[in-house]
């Protein structure tokens, strides 16, 4: 099902733009919605639904209008609600599917012929060595779709053009892993065939002379951002926005001349020749990149099976790619599947761009799944970074100034690296009060391997920085690194004076007030506290052949997309009674599925049985739009955005939490006020207890039997609403079960009994900010974290042990603590490797000559894990609200384990990985 | 499927091979003429242990391990299905995780991964499973190792299963209670 509707302002501008008449349609894998916790595999009711139910039925199933088996305690999960099929091995990932999965037929294979030089002219392609038992049934290359009017650049954007998505014969390759050709072969036995010749042989791209690389210096950066603040006078982006960039260089130069009016401060950071220096790191997400397509002439619709984190970019650019071309294309059609790990390396992906445009030329559906050689060699990649950074710190320990610029090497072709630069400069302060700051962040165009969005998106880079800088300044001082830290930190107690002079807490390097309590001094004193920092110190541990380090680190990871949020929720009653949840938002493994599950339980007395990721579609039919004017119906602030793994807890969860009390307010209330013979405002305060609806003084009711009679009544069982969150909730009122609620923290809301046909509810009046105007805040939602890093170096071969590690984390409330727990621990993997061995190199050697593989690029394995220990604070304000930690829980963990190494062996390092070579090194 | 004697078995289901698929790696087997797709690519090259799946001798290798009247099946080894040919596995019974279930071991672990929440994105799982069923079958009869025994068996059987989201920690964990009997984790304190 699709609908004519713009799925974001930006989208909506680009195909009004285009001329295109055009539609996205996204919805979930059916078996996501239709089994994942009632073993009901076999049930999916869509035509083109998977046929062969993979699907195993799972054993000792409950009966579905009972507790959902997965978490039998409302707001508790017993495991994950995706667990199962997981363990089961059954089909819910890309690479899992096959045409005839979906009905489709014949199934064809696609190939990608690929560039492994960048420096030589691209002479043209030799396949020759193909026999007629494996030949391809069509190559496509770029004269082929230019041909066919075909775009043959992905999009345009930042005054740019992307480059060719496949190689011009005459012209250098414009990127490592740039496809000569796409080929495509009639069934799997002759691509296997035809794979074993192609593969690594050095005959089949032809190059000719030696060619100097294409000059892209006079080519606009990806974007660059400065934030420059300063309390004396007051100065910063939030409260000098008019005036705020012919200003900025100035306020450079007032920082310049205050540090040299100053001679007692001490300058720490980056001198003349020495960068801060970090590679690029690939995602390594377990199931390389495969998907699954099929092209349908006759109705001028593609479809696309694929495990991603931005499918309604996926299906954007697709759709772009055949503007006013021969080729005909109405309808991109994205179902969803589970990604195989995503840390943002499945985030506007170039995979479903070639996927796509490979689609129409297949007489049939079209298979593609990389090999892990081509995921090294194309897949997105955290950028490499380089900047300069210094802190300006008084003799007793406060931060008096910092300037940094932050340099991405974004690669070669556009994708999420100006807003990964713009966090990385707004992060340059971390959780310190600094009185003057300037930082600006840069990504530019390069040849290098592409860069997008990975786990931290900036910040890490950011932390490193300052938290290392930091530690520095406390040795030299002979302070104690908390003491110094508590000193300058960020703090929403504070009462200070904001630019446009009104008063204020601490605020953001961008001038941002901090609206939260971060619990910063509660983290400093759990580190303290805790046996490890206690005994850091201990002499006997530096004897022998090996040296013991202790560091801490502190982080304050911006989470949400921007500092205007919008997501959408929708809870559903079936016929059985069960209870289902839809949203836009993927699971790539972070456990959003069962934290929006058991969202429901506050308000409808039950964990969802089951859950639709990526459902786009059932929000679509609405049309709100951010661009139609706030007296409009179909207005709201913010539509929604890719699935980040930090969006969840706080952000989905409350709109499927809010869709629940909806339903609650439309449909429960009214019955259970009939049964009870009271007002349905009475009703409405009544609560859920263990499956049963209390009112005091009232017989309890169940829950099966309310359901029962809401579905027998023919109330509405299916609400969805929308909210934006802007540092509060935009709110808006609604008449529900006969009742006027004036101010509910959502903007739309929907009712019905089908999630396709729903009906909008009229908003009392046009939705409003319940909070200040935060547009120009750039962020406003934090999730502060700090560990401690307990490593030993071995003096002979430089080896790094990671011996302990401890977090504490401000999570607000935690939803599933396993699951937060495995954050932590996956985040301390990940951070582990990112510092000690992984990177990317650019050029011939590096993972753009299609040869590395796991061999080569050694990322955390089981026996290389410390002892963990993860303190969650308990969470401020009123408690219920949750924090994004996914990224977060990483943030601190890359520089407290360089400082650790700096305690160890005596030496700063400042450009990542730190390899047992530069260990050796430092103990010469 | 022709009448000739199996070529092997696959979850206890005898599998005809056409002499034309001996040369692919049988993780290409599983996928493509199986619909067996549990098994998972990681790497293609034996490093990742995504494609982990388990290998039993047939026939008279199982007599060779009769032992005072009492019939053991022979050892379950570990096997790389990416990087091994359809060809070196003639005779002998596969064990994937579409699998599992059939055995209370298997059931034991799935239902330990579940409760410790030992997988996030859950396509390295097969293969944790896998690995960890293997070597459990391997232990010495009798008396169960200690903790810090079967720590060091865990690295030495399941250590080289790559996982890029959980940190290891909960898969051991799961893995522990199933051969100990120890109950949940506990370290996410207040």
């Amino acid at each position: 099902m699709a609908f004519d509707l713009p799925v974001t302002r930006r989208t909506f501008l680009k195909l009004a733009g285009s001329g295109a008449v055009a539609a996205i349609s996204i919805r979930s894998l059916p078996a996501h919605a239709y089994g994942m916790c009632t073993g009901q595999y076999t049930t999916a009711p869509n035509s083109d639904s998977p046929k062969n139910a993979a699907f195993i039925q799972r054993p000792n199933v409950c009966p579905i209008d009972e507790r959902p088996d997965w978490a039998r305690t409302p707001g508790k999960a017993d495991y994950r609600i995706d667990g199962w099929p997981k363990v089961l091995g059954a089909k819910i990932y890309a690479r899992d599917f096959k045409a005839r999965d979906f009905g489709w037929h014949p199934e064809h294979w696609l190939y990608a012929v690929r560039c492994n030089r960048i420096d030589a002219i691209f002479d043209g392609l030799h396949l020759g060595m193909l026999d007629s038992t494996c030949d391809p049934l069509v190559i496509i290359d770029y004269d082929m779709i230019a041909g066919k009017r075909v775009n043959t650049s992905c999009y345009q954007n930042y005054g740019y053009q992307d480059p060719p998505l496949l190689a011009q014969i005459g012209h250098n390759p414009d990127f490592y892993g740039q496809p000569a050709a796409l080929l495509i072969f009639s069934d799997f036995d002759r691509y296997r065939k035809a794979k074993r010749i192609l593969d690594f042989n050095p005959d089949v791209v032809r190059y000719g002379a030696a060619h100097a690389l294409a000059d892209l210096s006079h080519l606009d950066t990806m974007g660059s951002y400065v934030y420059a603040r300063t309390t004396e006078p007051p100065f910063d982006y939030v409260h000098n926005g008019k005036t705020y960039s012919a200003q900025s260089k100035q306020v450079l130069s007032g920082i310049k001349a205050a540090v040299a009016a100053n001679p007692a401060w001490l300058r720490f950071g980056t001198d003349q020749g020495t960068l801060f220096e970090t590679p690029a790191i690939d995602p390594a997400f377990l199931e390389p990149e495969s998907g699954l397509a099929y092209y349908d002439s006759d109705k001028q619709a593609l479809q696309l099976v694929l495990g991603t984190q931005s499918p309604n970019d996926d299906a954007t650019y697709a759709l772009h790619l055949f503007d006013n071309s021969d080729v005909k294309l109405k309808t991109v059609d994205v179902i969803a599947c589970f990604p195989g790990g995503g840390f943002g390396g499945r985030d506007r992906s170039y995979f479903p761009v070639y996927l796509a445009l490979a689609a129409p030329f297949a007489a049939g559906a079209l298979r593609w799944q990389s090999s892990r050689y081509e995921q090294f060699q194309m897949g997105l990649k955290r950028s490499q970074s380089a900047f300069n950074e210094a802190l300006w710190i008084s003799p007793d320990g406060n931060i008096e100034a910092l300037i940094c610029d932050f340099e991405l090497n974004g690669g070669r072709k556009d994708n999420l690296q100006s807003a990964i630069a713009k966090l990385a400069a707004v992060s340059a302060a971390n959780c310190y009060e600094i009185p003057r700051a300037y930082s600006s962040g840069t990504a530019r165009l390069s040849h290098h391997p592409f860069g997008g969005s990975q786990r931290g998106f900036g910040t890490p880079q950011a932390f490193m920085a300052i938290e290392t800088l930091i530690d520095e300044a406390a040795q030299h001082l002979h302070m104690d690194p908390i003491a110094i830290r508590r000193r300058n930190l960020l703090s929403i107690k504070h009462n200070r004076k904001a630019a446009d002079g009104t008063s204020t807490g601490d605020e953001t390097i961008a001038g941002a007030p901090i609206l939260f309590d971060l619990q910063l001094e509660e983290i400093l004193d759990k580190l303290e506290q805790h046996p490890l920092w206690q005994t850091r110190q201990r002499s006997g541990r530096k004897a022998g052949a090996s040296r013991y380090g202790v560091g801490l680190a502190l982080s304050n990871h911006a989470y949400g997309g921007s500092s205007q949020d919008g997501m959408f929720g929708m809870v559903e009653i079936l016929p059985d009674l069960s209870l289902r949840v839809h949203t836009t938002y993927v699971d790539m493994g972070n456990g959003a599925a069962t934290a929006l599950g058991l969202a429901p339980s506050e308000y409808l007395g039950t964990n969802a049985h089951a859950i639709s990721m990526g459902q786009i579609d059932v929000f679509n039919q609405f049309g709100l739009n951010p661009g139609s004017g706030n007296t409009s119906d179909l207005y709201v602030p913010a539509l929604y955005g890719s699935a980040s793994s930090c969006l969840s807890a706080f952000h989905q969860f409350h709109a499927v939490q809010q869709a629940a009390l909806v339903l609650f307010r439309q449909s429960i209330v009214p019955i259970a006020a009939k049964r009870w013979k009271v007002s349905n405002k009475d009703a409405a305060s009544a609560h859920w207890n263990d499956g049963r609806l209390e009112l005091t003084g009232h017989r309890p009711l169940d829950r099966t039997q309310l359901f029962r009679d809401l579905v027998h009544d023919k109330a509405n069982t299916v609400a969805a609403v929308h909210a934006t969150y802007a540092g509060t909730f935009w709110q808006a009122g609604f008449l529900l079960g006969g009742e006027k609620y004036e101010t509910m923290d959502v903007d739309f809301v929907a009712l019905g009994n089908d999630p396709y046909k729903m009906q909008p509810v009229k908003r009392l009046a046009p939705p409003k900010r319940s909070g200040p105007n935060t547009s120009s805040y750039i962020r406003v939602t934090f999730a502060p974290a700090g560990a401690i890093v307990a490593v030993s170096v071995d003096v002979a071969t430089g080896r790094v042990k990671v011996e302990q590690v401890v977090t504490v984390l401000s999570s607000g409330k935690q939803h599933c603590p396993p699951i937060v727990l495995g954050q932590s621990n996956g985040a301390i993997a990940m951070a582990m490797s990112n510092v000690l061995s992984e990177t990317c190199p650019d050029g011939d050697d590096g993972p753009g000559n299609g040869r590395w593989n796991f061999d080569r690029y050694p990322i955390t394995r089981m026996r290389d894990m410390p002892e963990t220990t993860l303190i969650c604070l308990d969470a401020p304000g009123n408690g219920k609200d949750a924090r994004g930690i996914a990224e977060a829980v990483m943030c601190p963990i890359g520089a407290a384990l360089l400082n650790a190494i700096a305690m160890a062996t005596g030496r700063r390092f400042r450009i990542t990985p730190v390899t047992p070579d530069d260990i050796r090194k430092a103990f010469v | 499927m022709s009448d000739s004697p199996a070529y092997f078995y696959i979850n206890q289901k005898p599998v005809n091979v056409e002499i034309g698929d001996l040369d692919m790696t049988l993780l290409e087997f599983l996928h493509e003429r199986q619909d067996l797709t549990g098994t998972k690519f990681g790497c293609g090259i034996g490093v990742c242990h995504a494609c982990t799946v388990g290998v039993r001798a047939t026939g008279a290798d199982a007599k060779q391990d009769t032992k005072a009247g009492a019939k053991r099946q022979p050892p379950l080894i570990k096997v790389l299905a990416c990087t091994t040919q359809v060809s070196a596995m003639r005779g002998f019974h596969i064990e994937t995780v579409e699998g599992l279930s059939a055995s209370p071991l298997g059931t034991n672990l799935q239902n330990a991964f579940l409760r410790h929440f030992a997988f996030q994105c859950g396509y390295c799982t097969p293969g944790f499973l896998m690995a960890a069923k293997i070597m459990i079958e391997n232990l010495p009869p009798g008396k169960p190792p200690s903790k810090q025994e079967l720590n060091r068996l865990i690295d030495v059987w399941v250590g080289d299963n790559l996982c890029r989201c959980t940190g290891y920690l909960q898969y051991r964990e799961a893995i522990q209670s199933v051969v100990l009997g120890a109950t949940g984790s506990s370290r996410c304190a207040k």
